[in-house]
Order: structure tokens, then C-alpha cells, then sequence
């Protein structure tokens, strides 16, 4: 009995030691940091090809800068300008410790937030504005003294895109909808499929995407497709105008790849940001930072990629921050003359 | 009414049966874990864990052959913590369900010792989330395992129970290469599609061990207080390996019928 609870306690004693059951810790210091960086990103992400990237090149660049006694702002501004090389805004780098943060390719799309107001848009040109959600990033309303409705999303998340239905109940008598999706920072695609499903005038295959699955840039698993197709009690197939700024990303350019399938769609405003992919679960570094990364790869069905590319629309116009300051929305004003020119709807 | 009192004699008349040819007991226990994790799939860091653990647990022991068999679940709900950042804790959610059977094998010392030795069926789900779901990584396996177990008699009212089962041929569902794809994506709101979606592996992919150690004093007929050890291990190989210790402490109370 002795002996066995011996081996019992001995057993215990070398179970508790963290080094032998886990392995070595990884060493924080500015070296190994950039080394778990460099590589975590070399073998996941998944647009090297799609965005022509040669990463090796970056590590050519950066890796001399680092030494023993990089400090923490140095090597935070190495990984913001190796990142910001891939120009996609579903890559960042962080600190949660200090909030810091640096997304890649973020720039424009920054700038896109002040060139839209949705306070000016629905105290100028809506009337009834009805917000769908618990916010007013999803509502709708109708274009004051002409017959054309409104929809206003502001995110593709919310707990019940079947609401979509509702909101095309209310302005099936209005002979045009402008859907305004400028400032839309993205959220669940099967969201976006959704709501754009009320649109739908059939099914049309629309994308496919693969998810890197190996270590070589090149590895990525079958190829998923994805269509787009009518869904909910009745779709609106009259004419629409899909309103974009290069602050539609994500899940909201998901949203275009289904809508912009529908012949009777129009999309006019700026460019949208050109990141598809769904991101990478958030990395850890033993210096306590914080990163992700895209890592998958939306083609359209011809194989071209839009990634770093986006929407181009088919009217392309930009509001300024002077305009917003001025109380004009120039994007929403084309839309109601092109309504007027195209289809003399008013 | 009639069909009631039908059905509620034949439960009792059930009862009286199994009474007569088993001993049955169920028990309840509540205790700490505590392990070590190292998932690549989720971070190349170590992790400690820490978290409370409910268990619940059948056992029949029949009179006649002497054989055991065992039903139970555990459950831990707790975080994980790594000594780089508090930032980086992460909740983490363990539950296994058990049955297994005993072939009572050997008794010597005048029946103070009894070896056991059976086969059994475990799933066992381990799920941890960092910030809401923005990291994730899970491990559940569903299969077969080999057990073995001693009881050791220390008097009428004493006697220490040591059971080990290691797993042999699993059900491993871990996540993919990058962590999520097109499947756990369109499955997010359906988690067993997702922790069902495994491959068959056996000790080439997943191995471990689940040790436990229990001391029971018998109150009375009805009532046993129990106090047990687990110490439970698995490991997956591969490019994202993972490395999950616990230890586990219980109190229990056991009633005997």
C-alpha cells in the first residue's frame, strides 16, 4: 500500500511541473516576438497570392532592425509597417495593455467615416426615418416628396435579418429603393446573404471561397460556393441603388457580391475598402500583443479576386468632409438624378 | 389512474429486483481543477487553469459476478490564464460523459483487494474562447477507452477505490489549419456539428489517461462521503498540437440503494 502511494505522489510532483508536461515558454524579447510575428503570418495568411505579396521580402527589410534592445514603440512600429505592406484592413496589430492599436490599410477607409453623415442624410433628405434595430445603423424611411424609399445599413450584424422582410412590406409601393451601405464595417455574410435575398430576382452563382489550410502560401482546402437567391416573403425587384464609400468592407462587399448580381441594381458612390476575407482568430505574442489576419480567398466565379481591389461602382462620386461640413450629401443627391435620368422615377 | 399505479408498481416491484442482485449507488460531487494547457491552435503561450467541477455518477455492482458498471458525467466551467497578460485570460469549458463496465478479474487478501479490468465509451469536450468568441479553439473526442480498477478494503467502513482508463481508438475533432473555415463558419450557431466533425484516430494522433483516486467512509447503509484525485492527460500530435493536464480535487456524497 506504502509503495503504491508513493508512485501516486511521485506521479503528482511531476505532473505539477509546467516545464516537463508543457514544454519550453516561449522567451519574450524583441527577437523572438518578431520571429513568432513574422512567421505566424507567413504561414496563415491567406491573400500572399490574391494581393501579390512577397512577404519574404518584408522579412529581408525587418528582421536586421530587430535586436535585443528594440524597445517595445520600435518594434510596435516595425509590425504596423510590416503589416500596413499588405494593405488589408482585416490585418492589425495590438496592445491591449495600452489600446493601441494599428490596422493595415486603414487610412481611407478612416477618412470615409467623416465623408458620410447619417444624421445630415435623414434630417435633409428622409422622411419617417424607422430604425430596424436597437440602433439606427439598420432603418428605413422614404426620400422627402418623391417615391422612392430608403434603407440605411450600417452593419451586416444584427439578431434578425428576416426584418428585411418587413421593411420591404413598407416600401413595395415606392417605384425605386436607394440602400445605403457607406459606413458599413461588415459582420456576418449569411447576414448580408439574407437581407440581399429580398432583392433577389433568382439564383446566380456569385463566389467561391477556399481557406488556406497549409504552410505554403499556395495551400488552401475545396473551394465552397456560394449563390446568391431570393429569401423571405417577397422580394422588391424594381430598380435599386446601392450607395458604397470605401468604408464598405467586409461582409459589406459580401453584401454588393450578392446585390450587384440583380439586374435591376446600380451601385454609385466610391470605391468599396477591398477586404473579403474572414479574418484569422486573434494571435497572442508572449509580449502580450495581440494580432489577425485574413485568411481565406473570395474569387469571383471567373477566378479574378477582388481583394485590394473592391466594388468599383458603376457611377463612381465621393462626398468630402467640406461637403458633409456643408450640410450636402452629393452621393444620395446623384442617386436621386440618376433615378430621375434612367428610369424618371422622382 | 389505474395506469399509474400500474406503472409505479412495476417501478417499485423494478427496484426491489435490482436491489436484490445489485448494488446501486449514485453520487454527486463538487470540487476545483486545475491543469496546464498548450494548444497551437490557439496560442503558442502557456496557459494555467483553474475552475470548479460538478460531477454525477451511477455505479451498479452486481452481488453475483461482481462486476461494475459505471455511468457519469463531469462538468467544469473556469478560465484560463497566461503569466504574459491578464488581457489574454480566456473562459474555458470542460464536460465529459462516461460508461463503462468492469470485469472483476481477481481478489486476494481475503477479498480486501479486487482488480477490475473492462472497456468503456467517453466523449470528452474541451472549448475555451478569448474576448467573445475573437479566439477560439476546442478538442473533443468520442470513443473507446480501456480501464482498469483496484479497490482496496481498509475495514468495513473504509476503502479506497484507484481507477485508470486511457483512450484508444477516438472521434478527434479539433479545429482546422487556421482555426475556423467555410464549416465551422456556416456551423457557429450548431456547436455539435461542429464537435462531431472529427476523424478516427488512435494513439498516433491522441493519447492520454485519466487516473482517479477515491477514498469513500461509509455513514451508514444509505449514505457514503467520498473524497477523490483525478488527474486526467491528452495530447493530440500534429502541426497544432495540444497539451492539456488537470487536476482535479472533489468532495462527494454517494447514496447507496
Amino acid at each position: 500500500m506504502k509503495k503504491l502511494l508513493y508512485i501516486a505522489l511521485i506521479l503528482i510532483i511531476f505532473s505539477s511541473c509546467e516545464k516537463v508536461i508543457l514544454g519550453d515558454e516561449e522567451t519574450n524579447n524583441p527577437i523572438n516576438n518578431y520571429n513568432l510575428f513574422w512567421n505566424d503570418i507567413d504561414q496563415h495568411y491567406g491573400l500572399f497570392t490574391a494581393r501579390d505579396r512577397n512577404w519574404d521580402s518584408i522579412n529581408i527589410v525587418f528582421e536586421p532592425q530587430v535586436t535585443a534592445s528594440t524597445t517595445d514603440a520600435q518594434l510596435f512600429a516595425i509590425f504596423s509597417q510590416m503589416i500596413e505592406y499588405l494593405d488589408d484592413s482585416h490585418t492589425y496589430i495590438g496592445n491591449p495593455a495600452t489600446n493601441q492599436y494599428y490596422v493595415s490599410g486603414n487610412t481611407l477607409n478612416v477618412q470615409a467615416i467623416d465623408e458620410f453623415s447619417l444624421v445630415l442624410v435623414k434630417s435633409k433628405y428622409i422622411d419617417n426615418y424607422t430604425n430596424v434595430a436597437d440602433n439606427d445603423e439598420f432603418g428605413y424611411g422614404k426620400i422627402i416628396n418623391k417615391n422612392i424609399g430608403y434603407i440605411y445599413l450600417g452593419k451586416m450584424d444584427d439578431n434578425d435579418p428576416t426584418k428585411i422582410d418587413h421593411v420591404i412590406a413598407s416600401l413595395k409601393t415606392q417605384k425605386a429603393i436607394i440602400l445605403d451601405i457607406r459606413n458599413n464595417g461588415g459582420g456576418d455574410d449569411a447576414f448580408a446573404g439574407r437581407i440581399a435575398g429580398a432583392f433577389a430576382d433568382g439564383e446566380h452563382f456569385i463566389y467561391t471561397v477556399q481557406t488556406r489550410n497549409g504552410q505554403k502560401h499556395t495551400d488552401f482546402d475545396a473551394i465552397s460556393k456560394h449563390f446568391a437567391k431570393p429569401q423571405g416573403t417577397e422580394q422588391f425587384l424594381k430598380p435599386v441603388i446601392v450607395l458604397t464609400d470605401r468604408y464598405t468592407i467586409s461582409a459589406g462587399e459580401v453584401f454588393l457580391l450578392h446585390m450587384k448580381s440583380f439586374p435591376q441594381v446600380t451601385q454609385i458612390g466610391d470605391t468599396t475598402a477591398g477586404d473579403f476575407s474572414t479574418t484569422s482568430n486573434n494571435r497572442f505574442l508572449p509580449n502580450g500583443w495581440t494580432f489577425q489576419y485574413s485568411i481565406q480567398m473570395f474569387l469571383l466565379p471567373n477566378g479574378q479576386s477582388l481583394d485590394g481591389t473592391g466594388h468599383i461602382p458603376q457611377v463612381y462620386i465621393k462626398n468630402t468632409q467640406a461637403d458633409i461640413s456643408s450640410q450636402n450629401d452629393k452621393v444620395i443627391e446623384k442617386a436621386i438624378d440618376y433615378l430621375w435620368l434612367t428610369y424618371g422615377i422622382q | 389512474m389505474a395506469k399509474y399505479t400500474c406503472i409505479i408498481s412495476i417501478l417499485f416491484l423494478f427496484v426491489i429486483e435490482l436491489k436484490a442482485q445489485n448494488e446501486n449507488t449514485i453520487g454527486l460531487s463538487f470540487g476545483v481543477n486545475n491543469g496546464l494547457l498548450k494548444d497551437l491552435n490557439f496560442s503558442r503561450l502557456h496557459y494555467k487553469e483553474s475552475g470548479h467541477l460538478f460531477s454525477l455518477q451511477f455505479l451498479r455492482y452486481s452481488i453475483k459476478r461482481k462486476d461494475i458498471i459505471e455511468i457519469g458525467m463531469d462538468f467544469c466551467s473556469g478560465k484560463i490564464k497566461t503569466d504574459v497578460s491578464t488581457f489574454l485570460t480566456a473562459n474555458s469549458i470542460y464536460g465529459k460523459i462516461r460508461a463503462s463496465y468492469y470485469l472483476h478479474i481477481r481478489a486476494f487478501k481475503s477479498n480486501k483487494w479486487n482488480i477490475y479490468a473492462g472497456a468503456g465509451y467517453a466523449t470528452n469536450l474541451l472549448y475555451f474562447e478569448w474576448d467573445d468568441n475573437e479566439a477560439f479553439s476546442y478538442l473533443a473526442t468520442h470513443g473507446l477507452t480501456l480501464n482498469f480498477k483496484v479497490n482496496y478494503i481498509i475495514n468495513k467502513r473504509n476503502q479506497i477505490i484507484s481507477t485508470i482508463s486511457v483512450p484508444f481508438l477516438q472521434v478527434l475533432a479539433r479545429p482546422p489549419y487556421n482555426g475556423r473555415n467555410e464549416f465551422i463558419i456556416e456551423n457557429e450557431n450548431s456547436p455539435a456539428k461542429i464537435f462531431l466533425d472529427g476523424k478516427l484516430v488512435t494513439f498516433n494522433h491522441y493519447y492520454g489517461f485519466s487516473w482517479t483516486t477515491k477514498y469513500i467512509f461509509n455513514v451508514s447503509k444509505l449514505i457514503d462521503l467520498s473524497v477523490n484525485y483525478n488527474l486526467n492527460l491528452q495530447k493530440t500530435t500534429g502541426v497544432n498540437k495540444l497539451i492539456h493536464l488537470q487536476h482535479q480535487v472533489q468532495a462527494g456524497i454517494n447514496i447507496n440503494f
